[in-house]
């Protein structure tokens, strides 16, 4: 290494050396930048530079294993009640021990809670908590603790994003939260911690999927003693305790999070790493240098060319996620007329052959072609794929070019009285890649595709306005159930009713209502062929997968269909 | 001289003044705002409404702009709208200081290698040399800093390993970030010096100094250097004060947690309070390192006169 850097100075000095020489006499100004140059490399080969790679390869006979991942943001303050994006609960979900958990295939798992009851009505869960949970600082976790941690979230405020998972649902739930109530003054609020071991929550109505919600961050347990509520900066003191497999050794802003072993922790004898480290790195191409140099072992945001790159490479990590690209549509006809009729969203749906749209946008491994608006990856009543059920039905969204061409002429568009349609999106290569394909594919069914470009704030803006005709839009899972992507379309649950359908929301209604769980996933699959077959209210595009590239020498990453990570199982 | 300190001042007062208003009403008037997302569900559009309402958002302009400048004159720069809960002061306390050592370390070495490079070529009669600096400073110009700094990743990181490529935590990790945000400052000081070097070898007061018997080289550097170092003085004030608010690309190629990149990301955040906190830190720094290369030039050439 230094003898490399030697070199590098060495042919930048002959580079300047080589400057004075013929002026004969030695000038004042120019040994100065020779000394600089030669000054600086050689003072920095004294901090050994082997030091970034030794602690990311872990030595064979040391118990020490330190591990590195990247995140592509900085994350927010570490308060599991305002945490609002991946890269915050990628570190939160290191610190915290939950009740549950999902696993890589969407299912959840018991982690505090050892097991749990659930009343005939469907209302009342009762939690039994499992023994040995404690804070990193000795005491003991109890389910009071798991308690304050959700009616905080419930009470804090404007700012915690999906406190909503909780008080929509829990009994008492949604007042709390319309006056951001102290814990202290939520009695009314149906969570209660029965005694240090049990933990008993009320419904206002059934809600099937509600154990997978308290996998969020919003129900993970705090402190009373040290979270304040309504606010937020004490979450960065490495002094708070957490009940995860790490604690938090300390943040560097926008740098880097540190985190090591929490001997406290249940299952601390199972945890190989030392210490975990969270580095901002924010480029994706920045990250794969990263991860190339050493210096991280995990990258969760690289260029999609590493496909072809690391194709056969065991560091390629291609994981399922629950995420979807639909194109919304403005099915009220108030910005372009033709959109009104279902024939002509039909036929702009049919037009598309999914699988050679990836092709086109060079997406082959990382999308794959969908024919409904839910992704793979959530469960269906019989334990299979919502989605795959569903497909192997039947396609709802085919490719049928002649049948699209036929329906554009029943619609009255034919070669000399073309459709004229603008496609908005937010600017990006993969968001202008897809559009310019649409363009060409519906080039052929009397469409001529204006293409809008615009930046992110600005087509939240325009589209929540109702200022589009057709728009990109990509949805990801806040819980894993298809209730999540199907309500969407409900028209209360839409600021502009690009979809307005009193059917639609009556069957959507109806199967929260079914008991029976192979019932209600009937009345979904419904639900869902009305939304995309019968009137193609919303046009999918396709599903993703997620890139990452992890250090091979290390094993037993563990990662869910929502895009979360998690470090506990780390083997050296 | 302090008379013209302290008109230049007062103007900067005005100046900033102007900052402020323009760009918070500026940034008003782009469409989109900080708390709009694409999610459209009834509890994303409960939270939409009261996020605005509990920042203040929902108040008519003009009333906005009243509350943020009372607050400016009582030293409040507000919280981040989007970092929750961070403060604008801390966010550019945390992140000025981290661009402001790359920037120095950039300053000082394109300062040398610049003169050194520009000085040589005047004075030497190589062609090679000459080319050399020419090529480098028509390079240094014309390759855009993130096509550099990608090339450098590249080629001394990830295929070389001589540097790490994340963040700025030892000197070693300077190398690369500073020579991306050096070569363009380096192109020009070097092509300045040498033009400047050249017309001042010219000048009678030089043939003079030499018919003296002065040596070479203190001819070189008494006479010939100190008066060909003017133009370099101008450029230094807005050299350092571009260097000092950051480079975006350079930034966030690097993962150096600087201003440059926080200045970029609040935009796209529109996230109005850290906008106007930078914004109003950056024009200070220009304004502040205009001034005093403006009377750095004045001490170093007696004949600029500032007060006329």
């Amino acid at each position: 290494m230094k003898k490399t850097v030697r070199l590098l100075a060495a042919v930048l000095c002959l580079a300047l050396l080589a400057s004075c020489s013929p002026s004969g006499s030695k000038t004042e100004a120019t040994p100065e930048p020779t000394a600089e140059a030669t000054a600086e490399p050689v003072a920095e080969a004294t901090p050994e530079p082997a030091e970034e790679e030794e602690d990311t390869e872990p030595a064979a006979e040391a118990v020490e294993h330190s591990f590195t991942y990247a995140l592509s943001s900085e994350p927010d303050y570490l308060d599991p009640a305002i945490c609002m994006n991946s890269n915050t609960s990628a570190v939160l979900g290191q610190l915290y021990y939950p009740l549950f958990r999902y696993d890589k295939n969407g299912n959840v798992e018991n982690l505090a809670c050892e097991s749990y009851t659930v009343s005939e009505d469907g209302l009342t869960y009762t939690f039994t908590l499992a023994d040995g949970n404690t804070w990193s600082d000795g005491q003991p976790v109890t389910a009071a603790d798991y308690e304050f941690g959700m009616k905080r979230s419930i009470g804090y405020g404007p700012d915690s994003a999906y406190a909503y998972l909780l008080y929509s649902n829990v009994a008492g739930g949604a007042e709390a939260n319309a006056d951001m109530l102290d814990v202290a003054d939520m009695t009314d609020v149906a969570i209660h911690a029965l005694d240090d071991k049990t933990l008993e929550i009320t419904l206002a109505a059934p809600c099937p999927y509600f154990i997978g919600l308290l996998s969020n961050v919003v129900a993970f347990p705090l402190r009373s003693d040290f979270a304040v509520e309504h606010e937020s900066t004490w979450a960065n003191d490495p002094s708070v305790p957490t009940n995860g497999p790490f604690r938090l050794e300390v943040v560097h802003d926008k740098e880097e999070v540190v985190m090591v072993k929490n001997e406290y922790y249940v299952h601390a004898d199972q945890i190989e790493t030392t210490t975990l480290t969270a580095k901002i790195i924010t480029d994706p191409q920045a990250q794969l240098s990263a991860f190339q140099t050493g210096e991280i072992d995990l990258a969760l945001a690289v260029p999609s060319d590493v496909l072809n790159n690391y194709a056969d490479d065991p560091a390629l990590l291609n994981l399922d996620v629950v995420s979807n690209t639909f194109l919304w549509m403005n099915c009220t006809g108030e910005t372009n007329e033709a959109l009104a009729d279902v024939n002509v969203r039909r036929a702009l749906s049919m037009a598309i052959d999914r699988e050679q749209l990836i092709t086109l946008i060079g997406a082959n491994g990382t999308k794959y072609p969908l024919y409904g608006y839910v992704p793979k990856g959530i469960a269906d009543a019989d334990g299979g794929d919502f989605r795959t059920n569903a497909d192997e039905a039947g396609h709802y969204a085919d490719f049928d070019l002649e049948q699209a061409k036929a329906l554009m002429e029943e619609a009255g568009f034919n070669e000399d009285n073309r459709m004229h349609l603008t496609v908005s999106y937010i600017g990006s290569n993969t968001n202008t890649d897809i559009c310019v394909g649409l363009q060409a594919i519906w080039e052929e069914i009397y469409v001529d595709v204006e293409l809008s470009a615009a930046e992110q704030k600005a087509y939240a803006a325009a589209r929540k306005a109702g200022q589009y005709e057709v728009a990109t839009g990509s949805t990801s899972a806040d819980y894993l159930d298809p209730f999540y992507y199907l309500e969407r379309w409900v028209s209360y649950n839409q600021g502009y009713k690009q979809v307005n359908d009193p059917q639609y929301d009556e069957m959507i209604e109806q199967a929260n209502l079914q008991a029976d769980s192979a019932a209600r996933m009937e009345q979904l699959h419904k639900a869902e062929e009305y939304l995309v077959a019968d009137n193609a209210y919303t046009i999918p595009l396709f599903g993703s997968n997620q890139l990452y590239l992890m250090n091979p020498a290390v094993s037993g990453l563990k990662y869910d269909p929502t895009n979360s990570v998690y470090f506990d199982g780390l083997t050296y | 001289m302090l008379k013209y300190i302290i008109r230049r001042l007062l103007i900067g007062l005005l100046t900033m003044l102007f900052l402020i208003t323009a760009t918070f009403f500026l940034m008003r008037v782009i469409p989109g705002s900080p708390f709009i997302n694409d999610d459209e569900s009834v509890a994303a559009q409960k939270q939409y409404e009261q996020l605005n309402a509990k920042y203040g958002l929902d108040k008519p302009l003009p009333e906005q702009f009243g509350i943020y400048l009372k607050g400016l004159f009582h030293g409040d720069l507000g919280d981040s709208l989007i970092k929750k809960g961070k403060s604008v002061t801390d966010i550019i306390g945390n992140s000025a200081p981290v661009t402001m050592r790359l920037g120095l370390t950039a300053f000082v070495f394109s300062m040398l290698v610049g003169i050194g490079l520009g000085t040589a070529a005047a004075l030497s009669k190589s062609r090679a040399l000459n080319d050399f600096v020419m090529l480098l400073s028509t390079l240094g110009v014309s390759v855009p800093n993130f096509l550099l700094a990608v090339f450098l990743m590249l080629v001394f990181g990830v295929n070389l390993h001589l540097f790490p490529t994340v963040g700025l935590k030892t000197p070693l990790h300077y190398v690369l970030p500073t020579i991306a945000v050096s070569l363009h400052p380096i192109a020009m000081i070097s092509r300045l010096t040498r033009t400047s070097m050249l017309e001042v070898m010219r000048q009678d007061y030089m043939v003079l100094a030499k018919s003296k018997g002065t040596a070479r080289w203190l001819v070189i550097v008494r006479h010939g250097l100190r008066n060909a170092l003017l133009p370099i003085v101008t450029y230094a004030g807005p050299l350092i004060a571009n260097l000092l608010t950051g480079s975006f690309v350079v930034e966030t190629l690097f993962s150096i947690p600087g201003i440059g990149s926080e200045y970029v990301s609040s935009v796209t955040n529109r996230d109005y309070t850290l906008i106007m906190g930078l914004t109003i830190f950056m024009g200070l720094l220009v304004i502040v390192m205009n001034l005093i290369s403006d009377v750095a030039a004045a001490m170093v050439d007696p004949r600029i006169k500032l007060d006329k």
